[in-house]
């Protein structure tokens, strides 16, 4: 099962640890939200992404952010279209019917959390950076999370037809309570090792040149050992390698990297750092050349010696 | 031992010595979890397995992981011990050396002979040559401690339970008085400077079109935050006891407050406060040894400013400010601090006294970002200290 869920995220080319694909299996067979959190950039919000389509399902996205209520995350009654109908529908049938009318699915807006739980076919439901929000809203999911199932004054319980697989991110910019925690499976995500962001590099881009990619993993593993205010996650890693690859660059050197530090680092304190501390980066390509494969042939001018 | 009785008996070690929030429908997840992972074909799975399970944050990883080696795979680790602090009516982790041997006691037994050398008698002595010294001057014993790297697992911080009570008093003070002033964004508010004609209009449609209830425009109060930083190095000994308590009150009082110690290295131990612990753990390079003031601040900015600073946050440090790293490294995470924080305080014990000058060169450097300097080591001193501050 486990190595099933893997083959579909590596086709879509998306690079899973052991513990990332557990997580996820358990997610599915326990049918728990799953919590990731970690660093911005390492994947979390892309992994919902990839899940619903390797699982072939509908992706529904809640980005959490201060002051986010119920109204804007679960539902709202459209006001303006019930106006309407109380205005054309004046005079006609009884009061009870023509509140019947009005407090209607036609007349309800569904917001991400109602849509999830209403679906025929499990989705995947993301709620994107779920620190952002507040305590209260938080404390909200928890019922959600727990039953499934939501109270509307004027309809009474809607409870879920199929139950949705929950995705939370955190970036930890506050701590989460408790009480949200224990509802969840819990999965730390981290930035990947040299190995692992070797095997992204590959699966993302199969063209790019495997010196290039080696030298960008070693490059990356250093850059984020350094004390950067914004560190450089994966998306940056795979802007930077398709930049470099557009720009037909084979290998990296001091210029190259100097000219294409946009691409990874996104403020000038860190272009600052980067540029004191790149003498001792540099053996990051220097080293390699010693390390090069020795050229099979000669091209036929058989004086010339490679060996 | 059946596998189902050794995962419920891990967990009841993961619930009574680490504290953690293990209840039934986390066991049950458990024992599911196995059937679901094909745990024969890999001890790496059954833990990643029990640990998605089983973990609810980032600090209980470690633990899991030292916990799990130690139960299931005792030959090389040892018996688990305990990196959260207990509860309170449990020992503590010093007091049970014979059933918890620290690892480090276990693998690097002490290489002179006690009877041959009696100032070190053991991991649990408090005999330190540049505690008592008797030959060496007060400026020598103050050297030794602010170049020694860490203190000895002896050292763990306790909480003074005395004169707690004006403590938390001056705390609550602290909290009530502490304004930021108004934020400049508009929120709707029950009553403000501008009428919110919009969410009044759409409101209205909820009432027949009616405007029954007016909704105002308005800066809402800016809900303040507090960050301590408390120097533990070696050369603040005496007076870390007063600031460490004031530290525990603060967190009594207020939700919004996270304490961070630091000596050669710094550590997060506002849990350990929240969870009203007198006795805090051993803090190792945190607590005890040398002062890296620049490095640790750069360190807090990198992993815990994303989730702690905000415009909002008052940020007080307390330190003497005698760095031994680079100037440099502390101006600009000084720099950073304050152009992301509503300010910062500096408390500096060297500052009680008459005539001081803030000539040292980390003071020195620390000076144009600070929006107060003061010292603190009473309940009233404290209750007092944000008196004149005024917020970026």
């Amino acid at each position: 099962m486990i190595a099933d869920l893997r083959a579909g995220f590596a086709a879509r080319g998306f690079v899973t640890s052991d513990d990332f694909a557990v997580a996820l299996q358990l997610m599915l067979s326990l049918e728990k939200p799953l919590l990731i959190e970690g660093p911005a950039g390492v994947g979390k919000t892309e992994s919902a992404k990839v899940l619903s389509e390797a699982l072939g399902t509908r992706l529904i996205r809640l980005q959490c952010y201060e002051g986010l209520d119920v109204s804007s995350a679960l539902y709202e009654w459209n006001y303006p279209k019930q106006m309407l109908r109380i205005r054309l529908t004046e005079g006609q049938g009884s009061l009870e019917e023509r509140e019947a009318q009005i407090f209607s699915d036609a007349f309800l807006l569904k917001r991400p959390l109602l849509e999830a739980i209403t679906q025929e076919v499990a989705p995947v439901l993301l709620i994107d950076e779920v620190d952002r929000a507040d305590e209260a809203f938080e404390a909200f999911l928890l019922e959600l999370l727990a039953e499934f199932q939501i109270s509307i004054p004027e309809l009474g319980t809607v409870k879920a037809k199929t139950r949705p697989r929950v995705i939370l991110t955190s970036n930890r910019s506050r701590e989460l309570s408790d009480a949200l925690r224990r509802r969840c499976l819990y999965l730390w995500q981290s930035y990947p090792t040299v190995s692992q962001e070797l095997e992204i590099l590959r699966a993302r881009l199969p063209s790019i040149n495997p010196r290039l990619a080696l030298q960008i993993a070693n490059l990356m593993e250093a850059l984020r050992r350094l004390p950067f205010h914004k560190v450089p996650g994966v998306a940056e890693t795979l802007d930077w390698a398709l930049a470099l690859m557009n720009l037909h660059h084979e290998a990296l050197d001091a210029k190259t990297v100097l000219l294409t530090r946009g691409c990874i680092l996104k403020a000038r304190e860190d272009w600052v750092l980067l540029e004191n501390n790149l003498p001792a980066l540099e053996k990051i390509w220097n080293d390699k050349i010693g390390q090069r494969k020795p050229l099979e042939t000669d091209f036929g001018i058989g004086t010339v010696t490679t060996r | 031992m059946a596998l189902l009785e050794k995962i419920t008996a891990f967990t009841q070690i993961l619930r009574l010595d680490h504290q953690f929030k293990i209840g039934v429908g986390e066991v049950t997840d458990a024992l599911r979890s196995l059937e679901i992972v094909e745990i024969t074909h890999s001890r790496g799975l059954l833990q990643s397995a029990l640990r998605v399970v089983l973990c609810a944050k980032l600090e209980e990883i470690e633990i899991f992981d030292a916990a799990f080696q130690a139960f299931f795979f005792p030959e090389r680790a040892g018996v688990a011990q305990t990196l959260l602090p207990p509860d309170e009516h449990q020992a503590s982790v010093t007091d049970k050396p014979a059933n918890h041997p620290s690892p480090q006691s276990q693998k690097q037994p002490p290489e002179e002979n006690p009877e041959q050398d009696p100032d070190f008698v053991g991991s649990q002595t408090k005999h330190r040559p540049d505690d008592d010294d008797a030959l060496a001057t007060p400026v020598e014993r103050w050297m030794r401690g602010l170049f020694s790297a860490a203190a000895s697992p002896s050292d763990a911080p306790k909480i003074s339970a005395d004169g707690l009570e004006a403590m938390l008093g001056a705390a609550g003070h602290l909290v009530r008085s502490l304004r930021l002033g108004r934020s400049r964004k508009w929120r709707t508010l029950p009553s403000g400077a501008r009428f919110d004609f919009r969410k009044t209009l759409r409101k209205s449609l909820a009432t027949g079109g009616e405007p029954i209830h007016p909704f105002w425009l308005g800066h809402p109060k800016r809900n303040p935050r507090i960050v301590l930083l408390l120097d533990g190095s070696r050369s603040m000994t005496q007076t870390t006891q007063a600031t460490l308590q004031f530290a525990f009150a603060l967190a009594q009082r207020s939700r919004r407050v996270d304490v961070f110690t630091f000596s050669t290295e710094l550590r997060d131990v506002s849990s350990f406060l929240y969870q009203r612990q007198l006795e805090l753990p051993p803090l190792q390079a945190a607590w005890g040894g040398g002062t890296q003031i620049g490095h640790n601040l750069r360190v807090f900015l990198r992993e815990h400013a994303p989730r702690v600073l905000t415009p909002d946050t008052l940020v007080i440090i307390s330190s003497d400010g005698l760095e031994v790293g680079e100037t440099q490294l502390l101006e600009s995470s000084l720099r950073e601090i304050k152009r992301r924080s509503a300010g910062i305080i500096w408390l500096n014990p060297l500052a009680s006294q008459k005539g001081f000058k803030p000539s040292s060169r980390g003071m020195k450097t620390a000076l144009p970002f600070i929006a107060k300097l003061s010292h603190a080591q009473t309940p009233s001193e404290f209750s007092s200290l944000v008196d004149g501050f005024l917020a970026r």
